[in-house]
């Protein structure tokens, strides 16, 4: 199907045509009317219809004409779906009746599945440890596979996701029993997949076998080093089976004496349970700590590490801005007013834009590696798209992976839209909203998106320069706090006697619209008056990104709302200081110990890492030693390419012991941490048997997928077949001005009236 | 050729000139259609009494400010609402509308009691006041003396003269101190409160600067020389860049 369109270009447009083809004729007509040789009529007639054949053609000429064609082509596509089979230990064995779990998941895909996925191209894949391509779901039933493969589901989605993606599959449907031995969590899986992802739908293999009663934690993540007076985040993984559904486990972490965290969960249907733990550390020095679980007053398990607790400078932020924003001066001004943080500004090199005009001396002030590295938190304010480079952005990403911390601020729905699906929103806790069709918005949003576009837009004509009278400028919102949150720190200056004091809240001008907040990702503020499909609009979130942190606030840098208050008011001064202390809490400026969990297994090799940031000490200088009781043995560290300052080596623990790393440079220890071994390692495959179906539900609601059950309908496959049409427009334009025809028209009718002149002896 | 013959024909080739000059009817007007990642701020005129009976009041030459702003915009992607408003300091809301405000006029005068203190306020809330005097074939000095007077009395602190390395004069452009067109040549000088600026004062008629600049634009003659008239425009970018991010 095609259209063809003649497009054209004439200053003036039509009106200019019209008045220069005028004007022509007059001229012309005139020429010849007050020319000093008459001649007849017709000869002269026939002089003036060359002369406006002619000038009308060079106006053809000036119009530049061309055909515009456009065809559009519709192509089908079918999709493309892996299926995936969990091929572990715990799938291989038999039940009572001899069959194993994987051969119910291969007889369910054939007699069930199969026949709904006609019209998709397959692809078949099986996972234990390591994910491998298969040519048929039958190579799984002959031989029987080996009983002690261990199950790395969380590991494998983390690789698969990305890789499918690039492969162009459309959807997974993956056959497991849901139990993943390989100690990594659930958040592990959404920070590393950081944003992407793929519909899944999971057929859990659900045949009863027997095992034995078992509790440990598994995993148990936790920085070596955090600064005084900030929190820290113990993440904690407790594996657990043959226990009674219901039965309660209390857990408690100490320091010593001291009870920093008690807490209890029951045992559900699942076998695993993954606690959050954030404690305060107010002082600085060594903290030991233990993580003890117990049921019915009888120890499950216990396990102890350390964690330094470094003595904090000020907080230093570094303000990047993008445009000239009013708000860099009231901020300035909160930040010279802390005695806590401190605030650097830097401009993008095309702070003032494009135009022409000011010689930007702006390039002595873009953000250097020196000014990255000596801030805890980056604040990016009033960016546009196009001002993020590919390079930019691998060096934020790595950035907060290093512990920093940054602050992304956008209060233009316009403007945040641009961020949809590209790399920055990927490192982001939230999803913008598309703005292109406003009609999904409801009336008010709606009315508040087109009255913000004109206010921004500034247009401004008419007589009406001098206006004395009052002005409208857009009127202020209100933050609200999430029901649930109302305890947290950001916001503590606000409460009294436990109450929130609303006149306190920030309020703004303008905010940008969001879609939702990302799995993992924790929301700490709402728009008080403009809903979206979830509820109020989000307007601060944050989440973990590395071992630092990403936060967004959707809204400008509130500079309205402090002009607004009294000068005695020092709620925005307080504002800004708690949300900048508690988001650059991550950052260390001492060497530092990297343990990927302080729960370590018996005899596995593991990887050390010793952090140094940029501008402390050489690798050199240090002697990295490994203690275990009196016993002492040398680390040798060897730089990590892909990771400058960052030293690993790896070492293999004895089962029950406990070990502690430390730095010295000279007789001063600079970095320290310890940890302890498991027992033995368990056949950790054979001791949990019993599916995770909440875990595989989880799995499923982070990608909009689902499990199947016996009521499931066929309509669920619809999640993972796409739409199949793709439309290929395609556009061509051929001049129709630059024939030779009309240039020898031209040329004709041009020598024609001289030899009608000539003949006439005009010339 | 007869002469009405020759009047036809130079209007004909002047009208053909101006429409070449319309901008073409694909093209959009402006350079402000993008996409403004800041909201837009508003230019506030201070509105006050004189104490003396002078032609050049505190509204002035309104379209100079105009000219300037619209310098602005062409030059920057600084998001400024392209109208003058007038900011009485009667009412702290009204003024809290303004991020900055600008105060000219050829002329002593004095604040009352509730403009002292709303003004107070709005600076110590992180607003920011640019004072220029305005100069009509005198001495030239007395608003810049009058306004000295009455901000280090609000404030009960001295005004600074800054030296001509400071950043306000190299922040955007680079000026060998505040620019002067006219009446006397005291300098720049400003307030602070801590570490910020509330404050920045000038004597040499740069508003008028901006005026004569705006007629050398548009062909007339102008007050001052292009040098002196661009010095004017740059000074008060420099001014704003300063103002709103330092």
């Amino acid at each position: 199907m095609f259209s063809e369109t003649i497009i054209w270009n004439f200053p003036g447009g039509w009106h200019g045509i019209i008045s220069l083809s005028l004007i022509l004729l007059i001229l012309i007509a005139l020429s010849y009317k007050f020319s000093l040789k008459k001649i007849p009529f017709i000869p002269a007639v026939i002089l003036a219809l060359f002369r406006i054949s002619m000038l009308f053609l060079i106006i053809y000429c000036i119009c530049g004409p061309s055909m515009q064609r456009e065809s559009r082509t519709v192509k089908t596509k079918r999709p493309v779906t892996a299926i995936v089979f969990d091929e572990s230990a715990s799938m291989s064995m038999e039940d009572a009746k001899g069959k194993t779990r994987l051969e119910e998941s291969v007889r369910n895909f054939n007699s069930k599945i199969a026949p709904l996925l006609k019209e998709h191209d397959l692809k078949f894949y099986a996972f234990s440890s390591n994910l491998r391509k298969l040519k048929s779901p039958e190579e799984l039933l002959k031989p029987r596979r080996e009983e002690n493969k261990s199950t790395a589901l969380y590991k494998n989605m983390a690789e698969w996701i990305p890789q499918f993606n690039q492969e162009g599959i459309s959807g997974v449907i993956c056959f497991s029993d849901g139990i993943d031995t390989s100690g990594w969590t659930f958040k592990q899986l959404t920070d590393s997949l950081a944003g992407e992802n793929l519909t899944h739908i999971f057929a859990p293999a659900v045949s009863k076998l027997k095992s034995a009663e078992s509790f440990e934690f598994e995993r148990i993540e936790s920085p070596s080093s955090v600064s005084a007076d900030s929190l820290l985040q113990v993440t904690a993984l407790a594996r657990y089976s043959g226990m009674n559904p219901g039965d309660t486990i209390d857990v408690k972490l100490r320091a010593g004496l001291d009870v920093l965290y008690s807490g209890t969960f029951k045992v559900g249907s699942g076998n695993s349970k993954a606690l959050n733990i954030e404690i305060p550390l107010k002082e600085a020095g060594l903290k030991n700590l233990e993580l003890t679980a117990e049921s019915s007053g009888r120890k499950l398990s216990s396990n102890s590490w350390s964690v330094s607790v470094l003595q904090k400078n000020k907080a230093s932020a570094l303000l990047y801005l993008g445009s000239a924003d009013w708000g860099a001066r009231f901020l300035k001004s909160a930040f010279d007013n802390s005695e806590r943080t401190s605030l650097t500004i830097r401009f993008a090199q095309d702070i003032l834009g494009y135009q022409t005009g000011a010689p930007v001396k702006i390039k002595d002030k873009t953000i250097s590696a020196a000014d990255l590295a000596n801030s805890d938190l980056l604040i990016l304010m009033s960016m546009r798209r196009h001002q993020f480079t590919p390079q930019m952005e691998k060096n934020l990403r790595d950035y907060v992976n290093n512990g920093g911390s940054i602050l992304f601020m956008i209060a233009n729905s316009e403007a945040a839209a641009e961020y949809s699906g590209t790399p920055v929103e990927k490192f982001l806790p939230v999803y913008f909203e598309s703005i292109a069709s406003k009609e999904k918005f409801d009336d008010k949003t709606q009315n508040f998106l087109k009255s913000m576009e004109r206010y921004r837009a500034n247009i401004q004509t008419g007589l009406n320069k001098y206006k004395k009278d009052s002005m409208d400028v857009p009127p202020l919102i209100k933050f609200k706090l999430p029901d649930g949150n109302q305890e947290s720190d950001i916001f503590s200056y606000a409460f009294k006697d436990g109450k929130v004091q609303e006149n306190s809240l920030p309020s703004f001008e303008d905010f940008a619209l969001i879609n939702r907040e990302k799995p993992g990702a924790k929301i700490l503020a709402l728009n008080s008056e403009f809903t979206g499909d979830k509820g109020q609009r989000i307007l601060l979130a944050t989440q973990q990104f590395g071992k630092g942190r990403a936060a967004l606030l959707a809204t400008d840098s509130l500079w309205r709302w402090k002009l607004s208050s009294p000068s005695q008011s020092k709620d925005f001064d307080k504002f800004w200081e708690s949300l900048i202390l508690h988001l650059s809490s991550g950052k260390i400026h001492a060497p530092y110990w990297k343990l990927s969990s302080m729960v370590v297994q018996a005899g596995a090799a593991l990887p050390i890492r010793l952090v140094i940031p940029q501008g402390q000490y050489k690798i050199e200088e240090l002697q990295t030693v490994i203690f275990k009781g009196f016993d002492a043995e040398q680390v040798k560290l060897k730089e990590n390419p892909d990771s400058p300052g960052e030293y690993s080596s790896t070492f293999t623990p004895a089962p029950s012991s406990r070990y502690t790393l430390k730095a010295f440079k000279g007789t001063e220890c600079v970095a320290e941490t310890s940890f302890s071994s498991s027992g033995a390692a368990p056949q950790k495959e054979l001791s949990i048997l019993k599916p995770d179906i909440p875990a595989l539900q989880r799995l499923a609601n982070l990608s909009g997928g689902a499990v199947l059950t016996q009521d499931s309908d066929k309509s669920i496959f619809e999640r993972i077949t796409p739409e199949r049409k793709t439309e290929i427009v395609k556009r061509e334009e051929r001049p129709l001005w630059n024939n030779a025809w009309i240039f020898f028209a031209i040329f004709g009718l041009f020598s024609a009236e001289l030899i009608i002149r000539r003949l006439y002896r005009l010339l | 050729m007869k002469p009405c013959f020759l009047i036809v024909l130079n209007i004909a080739v002047l009208l053909s000139a101006a429409l070449i000059a319309i901008p073409s009817h694909t093209q959009q007007a402006g350079a402000d259609d993008t996409v403004k990642a800041a909201a837009p701020f508003h230019w506030g005129r201070v509105k006050f009494d004189m104490n003396e009976n002078v032609p050049d009041k505190w509204d002035i030459h309104p379209w100079s400010d105009l000219f300037f702003i619209k310098n602005l915009r062409k030059q920057t992607n600084i998001n400024v609402d392209e109208k003058w408003h007038e900011v009485p300091l009667d009412n702290i809301e009204e003024m809290a509308k303004f991020p900055m405000l600008f105060m000219t006029a050829d002329g002593s005068f004095a604040f009352s009691e509730k403009q002292k203190k709303n003004l107070k306020e709005y600076l110590e809330r992180g607003g920011f006041l640019y004072g220029d005097d305005c100069v009509f074939g005198r001495d030239g000095d007395h608003f810049f003396k009058a306004f000295k007077a009455q901000i280090e009395a609000i404030f009960g602190q001295k005004m600074v003269k800054l030296p001509n390395n400071h950043e306000i004069y190299h922040c955007l452009y680079d000026l060998n101190g505040a620019p002067y067109m006219q009446g006397q040549n005291y300098g720049g000088w400003a307030l602070f409160i801590g570490k910020r600026m509330a404050v920045f004062l000038t004597s040499g008629d740069i508003h008028c600067g901006w005026a004569s600049a705006s007629q050398i634009e548009s062909g007339k003659s102008s007050w001052f020389n292009q040098e002196k008239s661009r010095q004017a425009v740059q000074m008060g970018m420099n001014i704003i860049f300063y103002s709103m991010t330092q």
